[in-house]
């Protein structure tokens, strides 16, 4: 799979100078904060998973992702710097910890398994959604809009990976790496969520900013969005790696419990009934 | 890839003794172990790291180490001698494990002292050993020189890191170093020797043949510059002389060192090829 960044927008496309208001300033900070901090984290996670890994060939392989992490964050910093805004550790979702803590958890009990699931799998499908979404044509802030398809480009190539490295260890322990996929499901896809789903009540509380009235001039983030695209990601991820649709099916539905009631409702269960119905097909067929 | 990378059809080996091709394999075998186990090191050590630019600048290191196994491997490609591109010898594996428990208790001082100085300073010792073109071949010496480079840097880059860490808690960095300097330097001066435990018979190399008059070198020659590197390395850091004279003087203990290596007497002849000390031979053999 050499997913090219979809709607990515090429050096030969002309722009209109784009004017970037206090606001969307704050929103891109907030976001690219976040950003850089969950390539710090794939940082770690890589590199602690090269210790795992069972060959030469594959460890260095994953000392190479570790370091594409790291050029992202200096990617990511020379875009704020270059667009002047901060990188705001305060910006940064408290969620982060928890899951390389349990990312950490996995390592230490020596489960590869665990690790794949959720760095090159779950991570990075919450890193893909986020880049498509700033790469995506509608995107008129060229310079964000082209370093997001450039990340963009290595994450899709980190999950692919991640699939076949998955489906090699299914190949010989499919019932361990599914027990795998249940445990880190319901440790990290919960925190991944809370913190899409809370970014705009975070931006509120912490930036006294609300993110939907934020003048974005032409620019079409819209957070709202990433929840679902991340979302579909993940789900489109677990259909990929050919994992059993009954254990899969079962994840995707405990997912509706994570839009709690009295939040504002997105659509999320209905979205979720939807992959589950439209899986139901190919999963009969597969029977 | 984990067989011995046989020889392929294009080679172009200088007219040297098979005894040299030999004990190049038994070298170069041992230097991608030592360089798979310094990947490992300096990955597990990324999540110590205090910053995000000593966190990239770990991770490259690691890659660095990688790049080292490709260039050792395609010497061994070029010149026809079979290449073992896995951790065989156990004293790798041991000081691995030591690694990882200092790792485990949060000790980057300990982790640094292991890695950037004792390995770092043992793998200066060999490359440059093998960087003397007169001694071995113009393309081993031009591999080996170019990763002395590198490792210069990495030891360059320990010294700093520690001399930092000696401003903060200069206790602290003392004990991990008597700790580490314990744990560590027997593992590594026993790996000064043509004997081994697994190695040859992977490589299918006559263990008893290997003899270091193939490089114009001698185990005792190799030992006595390995303590001299050592000993600079821990003056160039700085250390308590009172603790680094002592742990110096512990070293007449080894099994492998004479006195006269630490200058406690008078150097005795050049050694002389040892017998290989497969799992079946008995310690006696292996001194």
């Amino acid at each position: 799979m050499q997913e090219q960044a979809s709607g990515s927008v090429s050096p030969e496309v002309r722009f209109e100078p784009f004017q970037r208001g206090e606001g969307y300033m704050k929103l891109l900070s907030f976001v690219v904060s976040n950003a850089r901090r969950g390539e710090i984290m794939a940082v770690d996670n890589y590199s602690e998973m090269v210790a795992l890994m069972p060959d030469t060939e594959s460890k260095i392989a994953t000392v190479h992702q570790a370091n594409e992490e790291c050029k992202h964050i200096l990617l990511l910093e020379k875009l704020a710097a270059h667009l002047g805004f901060e990188i705001d550790d305060s910006m940064v979702e408290p969620q982060w910890a928890n899951v390389r803590a349990h990312f950490h958890e996995a390592a230490k009990k020596k489960n590869l398994a665990g690790c794949l699931i959720i760095q090159d799998l779950m991570v990075e499908s919450l890193a893909i959604g986020l880049y498509k979404l700033f790469s995506s044509a509608s995107n008129g802030d060229f310079e964000t809009n082209r370093i997001a398809a450039n990340l963009l480009k290595d994450e899709l190539e980190h999950l692919d990976l991640g699939v076949h490295r998955i489906q090699a260890l299914m190949a010989k322990d499919s019932e361990a790496v599914h027990d795998s996929l249940t445990w880190a499901h319901h440790r990290v896809m919960p925190n991944l969520f809370e913190m899409v789903y809370e970014s705009c009540n975070f931006l509120c509380k912490t930036q006294d900013l609300d993110c939907d009235t934020v003048d974005k001039g032409s620019v079409a983030i819209d957070l709202n969005a990433l929840k679902v695209a991340s979302l579909e990601h993940y789900v489109d991820m677990l259909f990929q790696a050919k994992f059993d649709l009954d254990v899969t099916n079962q994840l995707i539905a405990s997912m509706t419990s994570y839009e709690v009631p009295g939040r504002a409702n997105l659509g999320l269960g209905d979205c979720l009934r939807d992959f589950l119905s439209a899986q139901s097909k190919p999963a009969a067929g597969n029977a | 890839m984990e067989q011995a990378a046989q020889v392929s059809a294009e080679t172009i080996a200088p007219q040297r003794s098979q005894g040299y091709y030999n004990l190049l394999s038994y070298i170069v075998s041992n230097a991608i172990a030592g360089e798979i186990m310094a990947i490992e090191n300096y990955s597990e050590m990324v999540q110590l790291m205090p910053t995000v630019a000593e966190k990239i600048e770990t991770a490259h290191q690691a890659k660095e180490e990688c790049k080292h196994i490709l260039l050792l491997s395609k010497l061994g490609r070029k010149l026809d001698f079979a290449v073992q591109k896995r951790i065989v010898e156990p004293q790798w594996n041991n000081i691995r494990k030591h690694f990882s428990t200092a790792v485990g208790k949060g000790d980057l001082a300990a982790c640094l002292i292991i890695q950037d100085l004792m390995t770092e300073t043992m793998a200066i010792m060999l490359y440059r050993t093998l960087g003397k073109e007169v001694d071995t071949d113009s393309q081993t010496a031009t591999t080996a020189s170019s990763i002395l480079v590198d490792e210069l840097e990495h030891l360059g880059i320990g010294i700093a890191r520690i001399q930092k860490l000696l401003e903060k808690d200069a206790d602290m960095v003392h004990d991990a170093l008597v700790w580490a300097h314990h744990r560590v330097m027997p593992e590594l001066f026993s790996m000064i020797s043509t004997s081994c435990h697994f190695l040859c018979d992977e490589l299918n190399v006559d263990c008893g043949s290997l003899t270091l008059g193939d490089i114009r070198n001698d185990i005792e020659s190799l030992r006595v510059e390995a303590l001299e590197q050592y000993i600079d390395t821990l003056d160039k850091v700085g250390f308590d002389q009172t603790v680094t004279n002592a742990l110096i003087a512990s070293m007449a203990s080894y099994r492998e060192m004479d006195r006269h290596v630490l200058g406690l007497s008078r150097a005795g002849s050049p050694g002389a090829a040892v017998a290989c000390c497969g799992p079946g031979s008995s310690k006696s053999d292996c001194s």
